[in-house]
């Protein structure tokens, strides 16, 4: 497969969060660290990138600010709230035991 | 380190919701950054600026599009309460559908709840209380006289009087004249004559009201008071535009004729617009200089005229005036008045009164009815939500559990009330649309209901906005009534596993059934209240009609005619009956003629006399005594089967050459000389000249008005020395009399085609029409509604009694396996259902008793009285058993193998 895998549904939703826990980071900063802590295995289309965020922040779990990024133009921060990082622990649950899960049944399939 | 929010939730929805122009700026900003920082990093590794931007754009996939998906995903609030809102409809749509049963009679009674009260507002709005069709109606106010004996009549101000009132009482910012006329109104004169109600008008009364034409103009000031053809302008109004002249503009400038004169139509009025008359609609205004010219009776003088005033006079206040300070500004210049004019004005008094508030007063009757038919529509509406609130009470405990499990997996409590409340408004709106198509053909039944009127008394019913808006509320109401308390209680879940169990705790289902036991006994109140006032009406209604009018209604046709509308004076109008009476005995089939210038059970109003019956003591205070009066023939007696007792009738010698004499009713008799001979008696007859007339005859009392006590005093005058104006021509038919009436019409017209007919009926029909009908809408209305509300009570109680088994048939199998006889099953379970029976028959006659007291207070005859609880307790009592019985044989019937493998 020459084409990177689409992401499971929910999973960037969880791959934010996790990025955003490190540091608050704007929407084009969030894309670039994607494709680079995955080694380009996952591509986000950038559009749906967008929507994720406004409904995380709307969720409550991540809050935007206005700030000056590096190249000095205003850009919107998000950052994770307090909640955003139950969620964030919540999310992570689900997706080890989901991961063990399909794992398991893989192997199984295998053997 | 999380951040805390700089926009809490609920205020960045809140901001979405109100700024939305400001945040898709934001979101704007946002993707431009990305694409250009996108371009710049495609720029870095070597592209060109243009393909560097069209590849970044391509590469988030559409810019717009990106921004509708980002826009849903912030989900405005509005969104999200819709998106529940319709969750919560289909989810109650689908619990309402699994219970066809319950579904049904649920929407039945509130569409018959809600079908009473748009039917009985749009009736008692009809009857009085709908306000004027102007801008602000609240705001107009109206004048009334006074006399020294208290007696208040809103209009009989003359027209100087009236010049005074507008132009020296400050707190008017206008006032305005008008009255009432009757003129033929035709566009030729080859056209048959045929009376019109309209009105003659000061020339600011458009003004004053606010009213403005719909075409053309209203009327200028100098109109008012111009003579001859200078003011002979009209102004039609929208009825008679669209239904005469087939609304055709063109028509403002040219001419009709009223009373034969021609006059230029000069402006249309709005539609609705009626004029300020209940039940008298005018068809046309015309200036009151006018009116004179138009009606002879108004005499010449009528402008000049302090005394005997005829007019209404309306008006608006000042900002800032009130009712009070212009109704004391209105009772200083009418002492002023006095002293001014004593001859014309003494002992008159005016007052200012807030135009609905005199409507009220002068009929208060009238309002009361009103009042009454919509409490019990109310009271209907509220049997019907008692019984929805039972239904839902008694499904509370099949819905417990699944309400439990909902709570259990952290439902919150709030959701749950809003879906049961979402159920029972759909409820409501299917009841209150099959409620507004019942109320709708209930008014048009009312519609048939109209008195036989000569000249276009009416009533107007309809299901207008005021109706509807009345019948939605009642919708909503109902909705809200029936379904909070059930709600709240149904998750008010004490004992959640329990519930859950099925193993509710008989405190809980004990006070439950006490709720229902209350229903069903308030149900069981109203109607047996409904029910009584309801015979009580029909009783006096038997009490009044029972034995018939008095007068013969059999083979007579009625035809009402005014000579004066054709400007006949009294010598000339008195050869055109002579001519017409001696053309019509000509026709084949009518044995005679008699002529009457009133009509009994009339509902025009009739004529009356003030009169000092000699050696009779005056009541303080006043000069003379008003008695209703007839100007007949020598045959009206014998044409209407009135028996004379004593003395004798009027004679065909009785004529403007020979002494005057009278025929008085034998309550007359008794009231004034009782005790006495009343022949040889003599009565001051004041108008239209005072002169002695003497009492030749004592007639049998007849029923000449409804509700009026067949004992009132009633005078009879000789038609020829005293000739009325308009006369009814009463023709004795030895075959159908409807048979007839083309015959004498064409008499008619052969004897002089200008004079017109004001009206052609059967005395079947019109008797019928003014008496009958009355009586059988309003004792039909109120029995419909007492049928209706024991219709209700009857299912609340079915449902209640039904409830009460299906929760104790395994109690009940239990005692029948262990040998219970079905006949003390019937009687436990009966037992159960009478203590409602009983608490709801007790208070019911009670209040009946109380509503009945007031009922009779203001319609005397009726009131509820032995007979009355005699007949309807024990029918209420044995149907609301026979309820109670089907379920309760059907708990004796018990298989109890059945009933225990149960559960």
């Amino acid at each position: 497969m020459s084409r990177p895998s689409d992401l499971v549904q929910g999973t960037l939703d969880l791959l934010i969060l996790k990025i955003l826990a490190l540091e608050p980071m704007h929407g084009w900063a969030i894309t670039q660290r994607l494709s680079q802590i995955s080694s380009d295995v996952l591509r986000v289309s950038e559009g749906a990138l967008y929507s994720a965020l406004h409904k995380l922040e709307h969720e409550g779990w991540i809050a935007a600010e206005w700030k000056p990024s590096e190249n000095n133009r205003r850009a919107k921060y998000y950052a994770l709230t307090r909640t955003g990082r139950k969620q964030l622990q919540i999310e992570t649950a689900n997706w080890t035991r989901l991961s063990v899960a399909i794992t398991h049944i893989v192997q199984l399939q295998r053997s | 380190m999380a951040t805390q929010s700089r926009f809490p939730r609920v205020l960045l929805k809140l901001r979405t919701l109100f700024r939305g122009a400001e945040v898709d700026r934001e979101l704007d900003e946002e993707l431009r950054y990305h694409i250009d920082r996108k371009t710049e990093q495609l720029m870095t590794q070597g592209m060109a600026p243009a393909d560097a931007r069209y590849a970044a754009l391509r590469a988030f996939g559409g810019v717009e599009l990106r921004k509708d998906v980002c826009r849903d995903a912030r989900g405005p609030w509005a969104w999200i309460w819709i998106a529940r809102l319709v969750q919560d409809v289909r989810h109650g749509a689908r619990m309402l559908l699994k219970n066809p049963g319950f579904t049904a009679i649920a929407v039945l009674s509130i569409a018959i709840g809600v079908g009473a009260n748009a039917a009985m507002f749009s009736v008692a709005d009809g009857l009085i209380l709908r306000p004027l069709a102007v801008p602000d109606p609240g705001g107009v106010v109206v004048v009334g006289t006074t006399r020294p004996t208290g007696a208040v009549r809103y209009g009989g101000i003359s027209y100087p009087d009236y010049v005074d009132l507008r132009d020296r009482v400050r707190s008017f910012a206008g006032l305005a004249a008008t009255r009432t006329v009757l003129a033929s109104l035709t566009r030729s004169r080859g056209e048959i004559a045929q009376g019109t109600l309209g009105a003659a008008v000061s020339a600011n009364f458009f003004d004053v009201l606010r009213v403005r034409p719909a075409l053309g103009r209203t009327f200028l000031p100098s109109e008012e008071r111009a003579s001859g053809g200078d003011a002979a302008v009209v102004v039609l109004a929208h009825d008679t535009w669209a239904t005469r002249f087939s609304a055709d503009p063109r028509i403002v400038g040219s001419q009709l004729r009223i009373s034969g004169v021609p006059f230029t139509i000069v402006g249309i009025a709005p539609a609705g617009f009626n004029g300020t008359t209940q039940f008298l609609p005018a068809a046309y205004y015309v200036p009151l200089a006018m009116l004179p010219v138009i009606d002879a009776e108004a005499g010449a003088d009528f402008l000049q005229r302090r005394a005997n005033g005829t007019l209404d006079a309306v008006g608006r206040l000042r900002p800032g005036a009130s009712v009070d300070r212009a109704s004391e500004e209105a009772a200083l210049l009418a002492r002023a008045l006095q002293q001014q004019y004593p001859d014309t004005n003494d002992g008159k008094g005016l007052l200012v009164r807030q135009e609905m508030d005199a409507r009220a007063e002068e009929a208060w009757s009238v309002l009361v009815l009103a009042a009454m038919l919509i409490s019990l529509a109310i009271a209907v509406l509220l049997v019907a939500c008692a019984n929805v609130a039972g239904l839902l009470t008694s499904r509370a405990p099949a819905r417990a559990r699944e309400i439990a499990v909902r709570l259990a997996i952290g439902g919150s409590r709030s959701r749950l009330i809003r879906q049961l409340i979402t159920e029972s408004a759909l409820i409501a709106a299917a009841g209150g649309a099959a409620g507004l198509a019942l109320g709708y053909a209930g008014i048009q039944s009312f519609r048939a209901f109209q008195p036989a009127s000569n000249v276009g008394v009416r009533f107007t019913f309809a299901l207008d906005g005021r109706a509807l808006t009345v019948g939605l509320g009642m919708a909503a109401l109902s909705a809200l009534l029936s379904s909070a308390i059930p709600a709240w209680r149904s998750t008010r879940i004490r004992d959640l596993s329990g519930t859950l169990r099925n193993t509710a705790t008989p405190a809980a289902r004990a006070s439950r059934l006490w709720g229902r036991h209350g229903l069903v006994a308030t149900q069981i109140a109203l109607t047996l209240v409904l029910l009584t006032v309801a015979l009580s009406f029909y009783r006096a209604f038997e009490n009044e009609y029972g034995r018939g009018p008095g007068f013969r209604t059999d083979h007579l046709l009625l035809v009402t005619l005014d000579p004066a509308l054709a400007r006949y004076d009294a010598a000339q109008a008195d050869r055109f009956y002579q001519r017409l009476q001696d053309r019509a005995a000509t026709i084949p089939g009518v044995s005679s003629t008699a002529l009457t210038s009133f009509v009994p059970l009339n509902q025009d109003g009739g004529s009356a006399a003030a009169i000092v019956p000699d050696g009779v003591e005056l009541p303080r205070g006043t000069t003379s005594l008003s008695v209703a009066t007839a100007r007949i023939d020598e045959r009206y007696f014998t044409a209407l089967g009135i028996r004379i007792l004593d003395g004798r009738g009027v004679a065909s010698t009785d004529t403007a050459e020979t002494s005057p004499v009278a025929v008085i009713s034998s309550g007359m008799a008794a009231r004034y000389w009782p005790g006495e001979r009343a022949i040889g008696r003599r009565i001051r007859v004041l108008e239209p000249t005072p002169r002695w007339v003497e009492v030749v005859g004592v007639a049998a009392d007849i029923k000449f008005r409804l509700f009026t006590p067949t004992s009132t005093p009633f005078l009879y005058l000789p038609r020829r020395q005293y000739p009325p104006a308009r006369a009814t021509l009463l023709v004795r038919t030895e075959g159908d009399s409807l048979s007839a009436a083309g015959p004498v019409r064409a008499a008619l017209l052969e004897t002089d085609r200008d004079v017109p007919v004001l009206g052609m009926y059967t005395m079947e029909a019109y008797y019928d029409a003014n008496a009958k009908n009355m009586n059988r809408v309003v004792v039909r209305t109120i029995a419909a509604m007492g049928a209706m509300g024991l219709a209700l009570a009857l299912v609340g109680l079915y449902g209640l009694m039904a409830y009460a088994v299906s929760r104790r048939t395994r109690e009940i199998g239990i005692r029948i396996a262990i040998g219970g006889k079905p006949g003390s099953i019937l009687g436990m379970i009966l037992k159960q259902g009478s203590w409602a029976l009983i608490a709801g028959l007790v208070v019911g006659i009670v209040a009946s008793a109380a509503v009945g007291r007031f009922v009779q207070g203001v319609f005397p005859g009726t009131g509820a009285d032995l007979v009355t609880f005699g007949l309807v307790v024990p029918a209420v009592a044995a149907v609301a058993l026979l309820a109670a019985c089907v379920p309760a044989r059907r708990a004796a019937r018990i298989d109890p193998l059945v009933a225990l493998r149960q559960e």
